[in-house]
């Protein structure tokens, strides 16, 4: 049924329909409105036979969803940013376990400096643990991926993360279009658990692993992940049969078939990105031959697919909205592991961290630069070097500087109502 | 594409605002998408929200540069925020407010602006009339139904039983209409006059 | 050829070689009817006084739960000498997570069992060879961690979540 509403909503009523058994989850913005959604639900019996549990923490939140998982229930938490951090030790624990939890990031920034909008660091600093990765572009891709999570999650035995982007997509209204409970209880079956707390059937659960065999049991997560590069798109193709639209899947490419350069990017940035390549292909505007690759399955990463995607390309573009501090991009770093030997052209740039507002109009100056091969290998997108420069300046000449977001805060005069 | 860019206060429905926009051109059937400019804001802070509607599926995220539309939920604002930034020449302005665009001291902006799409409305006193609070952000969609034609009160009216229940609902469509009203009768007017000099 | 000596065991006394008499001769400590639930094979030193509690208040537990009980375990020497994998010495359904979630994790393991049980999947359990009473509900039980070997039998505390 078509719907008017915010994407928190959506993904609030599409767990549902997913008849969780055990909801725990600690509220943090931007995702205080899913969990809210849910509860709700659960309040008004709306979403029957569902244990609503509120936490003290996010590390209670994931290790509620640990016991519970283990105990043979369909369990769902979210967070983001800090609390993504605070429970990275039971974010570990779960995928080691194998536990097919599904958990909604909603995509914040890492403090300090504290902040509240949106980025991919969160998410990303988490690339390693075993949780397969998902990003969506959409409200209706964020509301469709976490059906295929549940399944993909529960089929392997491995948990998942839905990642959208806090505010920009969880707090944007637009049209999706919400499944009905038929359709998606043909989709995903009962939960039915490989490995589970049972009196009648006792099992050890957690046991302590030494040098002779955890190598094993770490590449078996990573086999695991293999085996999720398989399952992903046929899931995608399951989906649409069942749903009629193409949502989920490893990569999506857009006018990629004759394209010299390719822009790479995740989540709701690639809608403003699709806008920019639209207008740069036509004729008055240089008729560029230039496309997009948005990847949806971050982890497992798909090496071959994005190849295979850039194997015409002279030049790619990974603009992301993440920093590897220290060295430069992350998702960037993935791209360029799947190109290699291909001798394209590669380009890092760094955007919208923090939630600075990436526009049509950056992007355009950006990719013609690309186009013409004048980009620096690494750069930052609508950097204010005046800022960055007068603090580095005001650091070299006095010891007691101050604390450096304070000082370029007062340069760049901050006004609550500026745009963008 | 059309864009609309609301500027308010904390507290006065200013993100409601383009949420309950976006279900009229849902409604309508058309594809809307409202979001606000996050912030810590608090009660009386300004706030910015925008709301895109077109006949396509929107893909563009960043935050409206160049609005078509201009609602201005609270006048002290004009001179404190740059709520002008990026109007396209010609571009709907409706604001909250008793006064004329003079005496609110934006003759000189609007100097060469087609006059039917300068509009005011008195909403916040419209709202206290009918919903008995100082909100004006539904009286103000009724106006810009009526000003722009880009939704019917229909719509707004649809919008307005989404958001709210019983009185409040009722309360809301009466200010939403008279509003609408207001507005219609302003064009009418300005219209005549225009006929008058040609 | 050596003489291999004869050892007459005490009765009346803790010893383990309570084992070799008959049930009534028995002390509690060497009782056929102790659960095991923490079984022998462990890993920890003869006489490890965690090992000594834990198996006491566990039993406690199963007494209370009728039979029907889940146990989560904090890292520590309990979980270490109890799991060396392969190998488990646990005869109850148990679960370690991490050092200091176990509370947590056994709110999430109750939760579970409440939502089942309310959706009748509850399965079928192994009852205790005690007299078969009214059924009371499943319990999940959190053990603390790392306590030290100088405790006492009355030492562990185990807490005890009942679902209804």
């Amino acid at each position: 049924m078509l719907k008017q509403t915010e994407g928190s909503h959506a993904v609030a009523e599409a767990v549902a329909l997913c008849r969780p058994e055990v909801i725990c989850a600690y509220p943090i913005s931007p995702q205080t409105h899913i969990v809210e959604g849910i509860g709700e639900m659960v309040k008004s019996g709306e979403l029957k036979d569902c244990e609503f549990i509120n936490v003290e923490s996010e590390f209670a939140a994931m290790s509620v969803a640990i016991g519970s998982s283990a105990g043979g229930a369909r369990t769902y938490t979210a967070t983001a940013s800090q609390g993504l951090l605070f429970m990275v030790e039971a974010v570990y624990n779960a995928s080691g376990l194998g536990l097919p939890i599904v958990m909604t990031v909603a995509n914040r920034a890492i403090g300090a400096p504290i902040n509240i909008w949106n980025d991919h660091s969160d998410s990303l600093s988490q690339r390693d643990c075993g949780w397969i990765q998902l990003f969506a572009e959409t409200n209706q891709e964020a509301l469709d991926l976490h059906i295929q999570a549940f399944k993909l999650a529960e089929e392997l035995s491995m948990p998942v993360m839905v990642c959208m982007d806090g505010f920009i997509l969880t707090h944007a209204y637009e049209r999706v279009d919400i499944p009905t409970q038929a359709q998606v209880d043909r989709f995903l079956p009962p939960y039915e658990p490989r490995q589970v707390l049972d009196p009648a059937e006792p099992v050890s659960i957690g046991a302590m692993v030494g040098p002779e065999a955890f190598m094993e049991v770490r590449y078996l997560a990573h086999a695991k992940q293999m085996q999720a590069l398989e399952r992903i798109p046929q899931l995608a193709k399951e989906f649409e049969a069942c749903f009629g639209r193409d949502s989920g899947g490893l990569i999506r490419g857009y006018k990629t078939e004759d394209a010299e350069t390719i822009v790479i990017a995740m989540g709701s940035l690639l809608g403003t990105i699709k806008d920019t390549v639209d207008a740069m292909r036509e004729a008055e505007h240089g008729g560029h031959k230039i496309g997009v690759l948005g990847i949806t399955s971050y982890r497992p990463f798909p090496l071959a697919a994005v190849a295979a995607a850039l194997k015409n390309c002279k030049r790619f573009v990974v603009l992301e909205k993440s920093l590897a501090v220290g060295i430069g991009g992350i998702v960037a770093t993935d791209v360029r592991m799947a190109v290699t030997g291909m001798g394209l052209k590669g380009y890092t740039v760094v955007a919208g961290l923090g939630g600075r507002a990436i526009t049509v109009k950056s992007l355009t100056t950006l990719f013609e630069k690309a186009c013409r091969e004048e980009l620096d290998l690494v750069s930052f997108l609508d950097l204010d070097w005046k800022v960055v420069n007068k603090q580095l300046e005001r650091e070299r000449t006095t010891r007691r500087s101050g604390p450096a977001a304070e000082s370029m805060l007062r340069d760049v005069g901050v006004i609550a109502a500026r745009i963008g | 594409m059309f864009q609309i860019r609301i500027h308010g206060r904390g507290g006065q429905g200013v993100v409601t605002a383009a949420e309950m926009l976006s279900i009229a051109a849902f409604e309508e059937g058309r594809h809307a998408q409202a979001f606000p400019s996050f912030g810590s804001e608090r009660t009386g802070a300004p706030v910015v929200a925008f709301c895109r509607i077109a006949d396509h599926e929107i893909r563009l995220r960043e935050p409206i540069m160049e609005p078509d539309a201009l609602v201005i939920q609270d006048p002290t604002l004009l001179h404190q925020v740059d709520v002008f930034a990026g109007l396209k020449k010609g571009g709907y302005i409706l604001i909250n407010t008793n006064k004329s665009f003079e005496e609110l001291g934006l003759a000189d902006y609007v100097r060469d602006w087609p006059a039917d799409r300068l509009l005011t409305v008195s909403a916040t006193d419209i709202a206290r009339k009918h919903v008995g609070r100082p909100v004006p952000n539904v009286p103000l969609l009724g106006g810009f139904a009526a000003a722009s034609g880009l939704i019917q009160l229909e719509s707004v009216i649809k919008a307005i039983h989404r958001k709210f229940g019983g009185k409040i609902a009722e309360g809301n469509i009466a200010a939403a209409t008279e509003a609408f009203n207001t507005v219609r009768a302003a064009i009418d007017e300005a219209k005549r006059k225009e006929d008058a000099h040609a | 050829m050596s003489f291999q000596p004869l050892h007459f065991y005490q009765t009346g006394t803790f010893t383990i070689g309570n084992r070799l008499l008959g049930e009534e001769d028995r002390t509690v400590q060497a009782g056929i009817r102790r659960t095991n639930s923490l079984n022998s094979g462990h890993r920890a030193c003869q006489g490890c006084g965690e090992a000594l509690g834990a198996r006491f208040a566990i039993d406690a537990a199963m007494n209370a739960a009728r039979g029907r009980l889940i146990a989560a375990n904090a890292t520590g020497c309990l979980e270490v000498f109890s799991t060396p994998y392969p190998e488990t010495s646990w005869q109850i359904p148990w679960i370690h997570s991490l050092f200091g979630n176990t509370a947590a994790v056994a709110t999430g393991i109750a939760a579970a069992i409440k939502v089942k049980k309310q959706k009748g999947e509850m399965v079928m359990y192994a009852s205790l060879p005690r007299a078969a009473t009214a059924v009371p509900p499943i319990s999940a039980s959190a053990v603390c961690p790392g306590c030290s070997s100088a405790t006492t039998t009355s030492c562990i505390s185990a807490t005890t979540t009942a679902a209804t």
